[in-house]
């Protein structure tokens, strides 16, 4: 269990890496386009907290089972933080169509 | 010269095992039924030989051997899993269609392989936590099965697919 939470803690971090990123490069970027009053901010910050969370939720809920579905939760929770952040960025893309 | 039997012997054991005293998953001859003995001694002798695997290597059972079956499934959960299968499938389409649109936005090619990667997994998605419920649900009652298949609805809705219709037409 503990080597299958490390290796899902590294491949939960890669959107963890990309949701800091655009929290931190995302407003200066509308900044320069003027629209910095329209920052996702909200999204923004969904954005970073979501992986940590679904990693957590995924862990319990693999607790005291077979390996095989402990593998399948953790993959699966990994897949559905990666499909909230495509959300969260059609979203964005959707409230400021200027930047679509 | 090797005989043909001792051939498939040598498939079917590794080198050394004999000295190791590890037993070999093959039959013995009378096993195979029409040759010699009956049936039922070639089931038994089978059989046999398994349960000699199973515990043969360092006294503990193989898994896979002791697990019991999953029970099979009610005509309710058949009739649930099928739906739910079709409709994840075209939420799994809707989620290829919509995020494949979205581009990593850089060159680094690093960058581009983890976009990639959170792409691929994103479009998979919905196959996964359909796979995921059916394997670990279909034990439980069927209320907890809808419940994680509707949950699974409403947290993977195909919003780039959606919101790329929108901004389609507009």
């Amino acid at each position: 269990m503990i080597v299958l939470a490390i290796v899902f803690a590294v491949l939960f971090a890669l959107p963890e890496l990309t949701a800091v990123s655009n929290l931190v490069e995302l407003p200066q970027y509308y900044d320069l386009l003027g629209i910095g009053a329209s920052t996702p901010w909200p999204l923004l910050v969904l954005g970073v907290a979501l992986p940590p969370v679904l990693y957590v939720v995924a862990l319990l809920l693999a607790r005291r089972r077979r390996t095989g579905s402990r593998m399948l939760i953790l993959v699966a929770a990994l897949a559905v933080t990666n499909a909230l952040s495509f959300s969260a960025i059609a979203l964005a893309g959707a409230l400021q169509p200027a930047l679509g | 010269m090797a005989k043909p039997d001792d051939d498939d012997s040598d498939a079917l054991t590794w080198a050394g095992d004999e000295e190791r005293g590890v037993a070999s998953t093959r039959p013995s001859r009378g096993a195979r039924g029409t040759r010699g003995g009956s049936a039922g001694d070639a089931a038994a002798l089978g059989a046999d030989s398994a349960r000699t695997v199973a515990h043969a290597t360092d006294g503990r059972a193989i898994e896979s051997l002791d697990r019991p079956a999953a029970p099979p499934l009610t005509a309710g959960q058949r009739i649930l899993f099928a739906a739910g299968a079709v409709l994840y499938l075209a939420l799994t389409v809707t989620w290829v269609l919509g995020a494949r649109h979205y581009g990593a936005g850089t060159t680094d090619v690093l960058e581009q392989l983890d976009w990639q990667f959170a792409q691929f997994l994103a479009m998979v998605s919905p196959v996964l936590w359909f796979v995921a419920v059916f394997a670990i649900t279909r034990v439980e009652r069927i209320g907890v099965s809808v419940a994680w298949l509707v949950l699974g609805l409403v947290v993977l809705a195909p919003l780039p697919f959606l919101f790329g219709l929108v901004l389609t037409a507009q």
